[in-house]
């Protein structure tokens, strides 16, 4: 709003018509709105940060123990523990993303109902707010690599591809999620299940190469998430080989998904104070 | 030189059932049997518009740069609407709205604010809220705590502060926003008398400034006291525009919507007036602050006994809160000679909490038979909140008929 010397109001706006204008005007919106959540995130818990890390190690130690100790999947020789941990503090960040950011307009209708502001902050703060989370988590992973005796493989230095990857679906999914919550509150309940199936319908907790079946092969390449986390593990252990049409394909799904969910989001966006 | 704000032929268009007249998200399931079930008429959008209506009418009005302008009108006329439209909240049907300059709407202070942060943290993130850069925040930031009074809290989180602490400091934020236009909700209503009257004074200061005001409230004497103009809205249309003190009194009189012509002759009983007199004057327009007089003119053809005759009190929603008879203190009162008679009651300020009443006489005779039997005599009168009043403001609003004209001693 800072500067913009003549604005009109009126019903009908362009679908195509994204204002940049907007988005630098409302930049410090922005940086408040994601110190507000990492600020009070975990106020009055009584581990604070510790939830950051507690969430995939827990997840992680359930894995390890259960499923790799009785089923017996084969790691390409990696450490079964740093092997989950590579991909859960990956997921950790892209699904509390999506929880969160897929209510944030909800959460958030009072101050949808009064005032103006780009309502695409909202979710997208919460993505960006996220990204501690993970940068912390590595922390831990890198004392689980340590303590494991595996070795960071030259790949690393692409390791924020796949966390790029994963900001790009991320928004996309929660833009579309959170404007269809505003007039469908049925998405709240959707999407903890939609969660729970990308978890397994996703190479987080073994390696990609485990679905061989052809029918589990072309889930594998139209799910966006099972080439970021391949390409995740890839990046961080060198091995095992990363399967680049599953990689070259959730690139532009992601794309795809991004797109999708923004005009959507641009769709409705001036309706939201009248239906949230 | 262009007006500061040009609102041309704007209308606003809500469908009941999908829009925000329904309390919660409307379900997917009902879109999904509606499209299974009327397939092409979903397409079309026949189908879920059931009903509508119209929030507001073709509006069209201009406010000159440096003009503060009024909007006035009974609940539900549309002043919320347009003031969302204006505050680009939400968006026309039809027609548009132009506003040339930075613009500040403040529909609620405190947007934004969260409890578990401190007060320093709110002061920064409801001021990017507002649309304040950080640089101008820290320029003001001295001024909004000072003018706040919460020095000492300033590293607290708010949910420790005290209604009155939480609203000084959401106000202080909004009322250093530098805006070229502002628009403003009744956010005049915080905190206690001595605060009330300091934002009032931030109010008129901004507007001295030459800066451009849209002020939307229920309270004339703020309204008269801030703007130099105002438009009166009735149901989603401009029913009156022009000068404030015009446009207020054409409100005063539209609250008469019961017309009862006088005199009201009955069988057993003519009523030549009721009036409600303050400052002695009769008037639509109350001051809950001070006292006002019932008065009754009325006419018996004959002696009567037993009489119960009085007025009753209904508040907006229809509750009686007041019934008082001629007799109530004193039952000889019950009995009346034939002729003219001016019965006059003095009814207590600081009782009624504002809003909209309906005073209604009533007349009985031995407590069954009316005597004003087929005829309605009422009066509708708009109740402002006294001035000295401390509410609580936004945060704690009251719910209660009555108020008390008594203080708490308080050792």
């Amino acid at each position: 709003m800072a500067s913009s010397k003549e604005k009109i109001i009126g019903p009908k706006r362009s679908l195509w018509e994204v204002n940049l204008r907007d988005i630098w005007d409302y930049r410090e919106l922005l940086y408040f709105l994601t110190l507000r959540q990492i600020k009070t995130k975990y106020k009055q818990t009584a581990i604070g940060v510790v939830w950051v890390v507690l969430q995939p190690l827990l997840t992680m130690a359930i894995f390890a123990l259960i499923f790799y100790r009785v089923g017996n999947f084969d790691t390409g020789g990696i450490e079964v523990y740093p092997f989950l941990f590579s991909t859960l503090m990956l997921w950790t960040f892209f699904s509390s993303a999506l929880n969160s950011g897929s209510l944030s307009l909800v959460s958030n209708a009072n101050m949808i109902s009064k005032i103006y502001f780009p309502r695409f902050l909202l979710p997208l703060s919460l993505a960006l707010a996220g990204l501690l989370d993970y940068v912390i988590s590595w922390g831990v992973f890198i004392l689980i690599m340590i303590a494991t005796g595996e070795v960071f493989s030259s790949w690393m230095v692409f390791i924020w591809v796949p966390l790029a990857l994963s900001f790009i679906l991320v928004n996309g999914l929660t833009f579309l999620f959170s404007a269809m919550a505003a007039k469908y509150r049925d998405v709240q309940y959707i999407v903890p299940f939609f969660t729970t199936l990308l978890l397994f319908a996703s190479p987080i907790l073994y390696p990609l190469n485990a679905a061989q079946d052809p029918m589990l092969r072309s889930i594998m390449t139209l799910n966006p998430l099972a080439g970021i986390m391949d390409a995740q593990r890839f990046f961080v252990f060198g091995r095992p080989e990363m399967d680049l049409t599953v990689f070259a394909s959730s690139i532009v799904v992601s794309i795809v998904v991004f797109a999708i969910g923004l005009l959507y989001f641009k769709k409705y966006e001036r309706e939201l104070a009248d239906v949230i | 030189m262009l007006p500061a704000i040009s609102v041309r032929n704007v209308s606003k268009q809500y469908f009941i059932g999908t829009g925000a007249y329904t309390a919660a998200g409307s379900r997917l399931t009902e879109t999904i049997t509606n499209t299974i079930r009327h397939p092409i008429l979903t397409v079309k959008g026949m189908v879920g518009a059931k009903e509508s209506f119209w929030a507001l009418r073709d509006i069209s009005f201009d406010v000159r740069e440096g003009e503060s302008m009024g909007i006035i009108g009974r609940n539900g006329a549309g002043k919320s609407t347009m003031l969302k439209i204006l505050s680009q909240i939400t968006y026309p049907t039809q027609g548009d709205v132009v506003l040339r300059g930075r613009v500040g709407s403040l529909l609620e202070v405190g947007t934004g604010f969260h409890p578990e942060l401190t007060g320093r943290e709110n002061v920064f993130l409801n001021g990017a809220i507002l649309g304040m850069t950080r640089k101008e925040i820290r320029g003001k930031f001295d001024e909004i705590v000072r003018f706040a009074e919460v020095e000492k809290f300033l590293d607290t989180p708010v949910k420790r502060y005290s209604s009155g602490m939480y609203l000084r400091l959401a106000f202080a934020v909004a009322a250093h926003l530098e805006s070229e236009i502002l628009i403003a909700d009744e956010v005049l209503a915080v905190g206690d008398q001595q605060f009330q009257a300091k934002c009032l004074g931030k109010m008129k200061e901004v507007y001295r400034e030459g800066r451009t005001v849209i002020f939307v409230s229920h309270n004339m004497h703020a309204v008269r006291s801030l703007c130099e103009s105002a438009i009166l809205l009735k149901n989603g249309r401009i029913a009156a525009m022009g000068a404030a003190n015009e446009v207020i009194d054409e409100y005063a009189r539209s609250l008469e919507t019961a017309n009862v012509e006088f005199p009201v002759e009955a069988k057993d009983l003519t009523v030549e007036a009721l009036d409600i007199v303050q400052n002695g004057r009769d008037t639509n327009i109350i001051d809950g602050g001070r006292p006002f007089d019932i008065i009754i003119r009325f006419r018996l053809p004959r002696d009567m006994e037993k009489l119960r005759m009085g007025v009753y009190v209904n508040n907006a929603l229809g509750d009686e809160i007041v019934r008082s008879f001629f007799s109530d203190w004193d039952v000889s009162k019950e009995d009346i000679k034939a002729g003219s008679h001016i019965a006059r009651l003095s009814f207590p300020g600081k009782l009624l909490v504002n809003g909209a009443y309906t005073i209604t006489m009533g007349a009985k005779r031995q407590g069954s038979i009316d005597l004003l039997a087929g005829h309605r005599i009422e009066r509708s009168v708009n109740v402002a909140a006294p001035t000295d009043f401390n509410s609580g403001g936004l945060v704690d609003p009251y719910q209660a008929a009555v108020i008390l004209d008594r203080e708490w001693e308080l050792d």
